[in-house]
């Protein structure tokens, strides 16, 4: 059955059709076989008797006197006449055999193989010889006082008449075959060719081409189905279009957005970096000048004024690192990320190892740097938040037009297909995501549950010389 | 507002004479050439030209002069940036105040002034940073196995790998957690190190 769901519509109705045919060629060839041979034994049955009652008439006076010669002449006569007769042979009362026409020796066992319950009567019986089936007819001499005539007639003729009949009805078949299988195919065509039209339609739409057509080729229950499909893609490819405008807004907006937010982040950076940095760090050397030439006793206080305000320029400064680091605008990518891991470990105090591989010129673009940066930024902080990992690695490669970033760790992974996670930590996946997708990039995870995460990037690189901001 | 607090802290000392000052590099590079300071005190971070970019000028121009970098930047790398562009001298802002004196009393006697901590980062990223002994295989990798960890050095995932090879998923996480014990590993970087070291990128 499922062989027979894997063959398309028209071999399915050929292969039931043809089916159909040989079983009723095979059934009418049997039935008719049947019918034959019994009309045929029937007839022959009858032949036999009137052949051996004949035999038994000419024979009995023969008998009467003896004439053993005109006996077997009879005999021979009798089988030259009639082709069927394979054998004639007189017995006596006695089970003496008075004539037989077995030219090499008459074969006792036929002696005993029909005979009839009374000598006055006759018998006849079906033989299987090595010759073929024969029907062996007895008929009484002088109602069984002189003995009786067995007449033995093969069945060739029938064997004859059955294999023609057979090759007829074989023949028959075939051209039904024949003449049923073109019209099941063309049928089949016929009925097919507006599923197969709507097929072909679906097809294209699935390709992505909105602008085919299903034929409508009739009124039927088919042809609505096509109409109603076409109005269907109408429809999607209304919808895909929609889709596409608004995903390119959403993507251009979301550049923006991401922009102006590295734009915005940069800028407080560099403020805080240069600017606030400055007043702090003079203000901390004023300190000291006025520490310096100051009495002891307001020394000490003026010392903890000075250690506060350097507290608070080291927060400052990692505050600015956190915002963006002037590392990734002036020394790169490569000496942004390594850092970044240092810091990292030293922080998180995890076994985290970097691995670079660098084969393109030092400087990518700005916008693949920052969102390369930004996204091992994540996948690290998602180390640190969910993976519970004791072993960390970050790879880098850069080889000829491609940037590779692998970051993978040993913790407790997640089932990425479960739908259970919590929103938070789908956006965040889903945030870097957008982000490579950004820069022409992809971005994989695999991970699952006691087998650790790893996160793939592939960016596709434009190399930049040497851009110093 | 910085070179005020500066030059009130310089002030302070009777060794030192502040003789001009500047707020970019554009300014500051005619005046090194007219005063001819023994030591200029220099921010990396500059509008315009780069400090460093100053750095190499003055060292060009004038290499009598030495500089000095002052900075907030706690990277090593900018250190060795510096270095390499001829500065003599790194102080970090946050201790200005108090190794400042010094710095310029160092580099003034001719020798190197980096902050401690730097210096020896700078010392180990300089000797590579080769941390450990080479990974070594404790049993032979079988053929399968270097395939899979090639590709694994060439940053394929998991599914890509089984869709290389073809093989699922499963198997390819098996060869890798087999890899990992036979190389005595744990991570993924150090599969890598062992795919280069063994020529196999």
């Amino acid at each position: 059955m499922r062989l027979l769901g894997r063959l398309n519509f028209f071999s399915r109705m050929a292969l039931t059709l043809s089916l159909l045919l040989l079983f009723l060629g095979a059934i009418s060839l049997w039935q008719t076989r049947q019918t034959i041979a019994s009309l045929f034994f029937e007839q022959q049955g009858q032949r036999g008797q009137s052949l051996a009652g004949l035999a038994a008439a000419r024979a009995a006076s023969l008998i009467l006197v003896n004439n053993q010669y005109d006996l077997y002449e009879l005999l021979r006569d009798m089988q030259q006449t009639n082709a069927d007769v394979r054998y004639l042979f007189v017995i006596s009362q006695d089970g003496v055999v008075l004539a037989h026409t077995f030219s090499g020796g008459f074969p006792v066992d036929l002696l005993n193989a029909n005979t009839p319950p009374t000598l006055a009567k006759g018998q006849s019986l079906l033989l299987d010889t090595e010759e073929g089936r024969v029907l062996d007819v007895a008929a009484p001499i002088m109602d069984g006082r002189l003995g009786r005539v067995h007449v033995g007639l093969s069945d060739r003729g029938l064997q004859t008449v059955l294999a023609d009949t057979t090759r007829q009805l074989w023949l028959d078949t075939l051209l039904v075959l024949v003449v049923g299988g073109v019209a099941a195919f063309l049928w089949a065509k016929n009925l097919t060719a507006p599923v197969r039209e709507l097929a072909q339609a679906a097809a294209a739409m699935t390709r992505g081409d909105m602008s085919q057509r299903a034929k409508v080729l009739s009124g039927d229950e088919l042809g609505q189905l096509a109409v109603t499909f076409n109005t269907m893609s109408e429809h999607v490819a209304e919808l895909v279009q929609e889709l596409r405008r608004k995903e390119e807004v959403r993507t251009l907006l979301l550049q923006k957005v991401i922009g102006a937010q590295e734009e915005e982040r940069k800028r407080i950076s560099r403020e805080l970096h240069d600017q606030t940095g400055q007043t702090l760090t003079s203000l901390m050397m004023g300190l000291k000048c006025l520490e310096e030439n100051s009495p002891v006793g307001s020394r000490c206080h003026l010392d903890e004024l000075r250690q506060t305000v350097r507290r608070t320029l080291d927060d400052l400064h990692r505050l600015s690192l956190e915002l963006r680091p002037p590392l990734l605008d002036d020394m790169g990518l490569q000496a942004a990320v390594s850092r970044y891991v240092e810091q990292w470990r030293e922080l998180h105090r995890l076994d985290v190892e970097m691995h670079i591989r660098w084969e393109c010129p030092e400087r990518l673009s700005h916008e693949v740097e920052v969102a390369v940066y930004r996204i091992v930024q994540e996948a690290l902080t998602n180390v640190v938040k969910h993976a519970n990992a004791s072993h960390v690695s970050v790879l880098l490669r850069c080889e000829g037009d491609k940037l590779s970033v692998v970051v993978e760790d040993d913790g407790c992974g997640f089932d990425t297909d479960a739908k259970q996670q919590e929103a938070g930590d789908r956006l965040g996946l889903f945030g870097m995501e957008e982000r490579a997708q950004l820069v022409g990039g992809s971005l994989t995870v695999e991970a699952s549950p006691g087998q650790g995460t790893a996160v793939y990037l592939r960016v596709p690189v434009r190399c930049q010389e040497g851009e110093l901001v | 507002m910085i070179r005020s607090g500066l030059k009130v802290l310089l002030a302070n000392c009777q060794d030192i004479e502040v003789v001009a000052e500047a707020g970019d590099a554009e300014a500051a590079l005619p005046l090194v050439a007219e005063c001819a300071p023994d030591i200029v005190l220099l921010d990396i971070s500059l509008p315009g030209i780069s400090g460093l970019e100053c750095v190499r000028r003055i060292r060009r121009d004038h290499a009598a002069v030495r500089v000095i970098l002052l900075t907030m930047h706690e990277d090593p790398r900018y250190l060795q940036e510096g270095v390499a562009a001829g500065a003599a001298g790194y102080v970090m802002k946050k201790a200005a105040d108090d190794v400042l004196y010094q710095a310029i009393r160092s580099v003034q006697a001719g020798q190197l002034f980096l902050p401690a901590c730097m210096a020896a980062e700078l010392w180990q990223s300089g000797n590579g940073n080769d941390k450990g002994d080479a990974v070594q295989a404790s049993r032979p990798l079988s053929e399968q196995e270097t395939k899979v960890l090639t590709l694994i050095a060439r940053g394929f995932s998991n599914a890509e790998i089984a869709a290389e090879l073809l093989i699922s998923v499963k198997t390819v996480e098996t060869y890798k957690a087999r890899l990992l014990e036979k190389l005595n590993v744990t991570k993924r970087s150090e599969l890598v190190k062992y795919a280069i070291e063994q020529g196999l990128l």
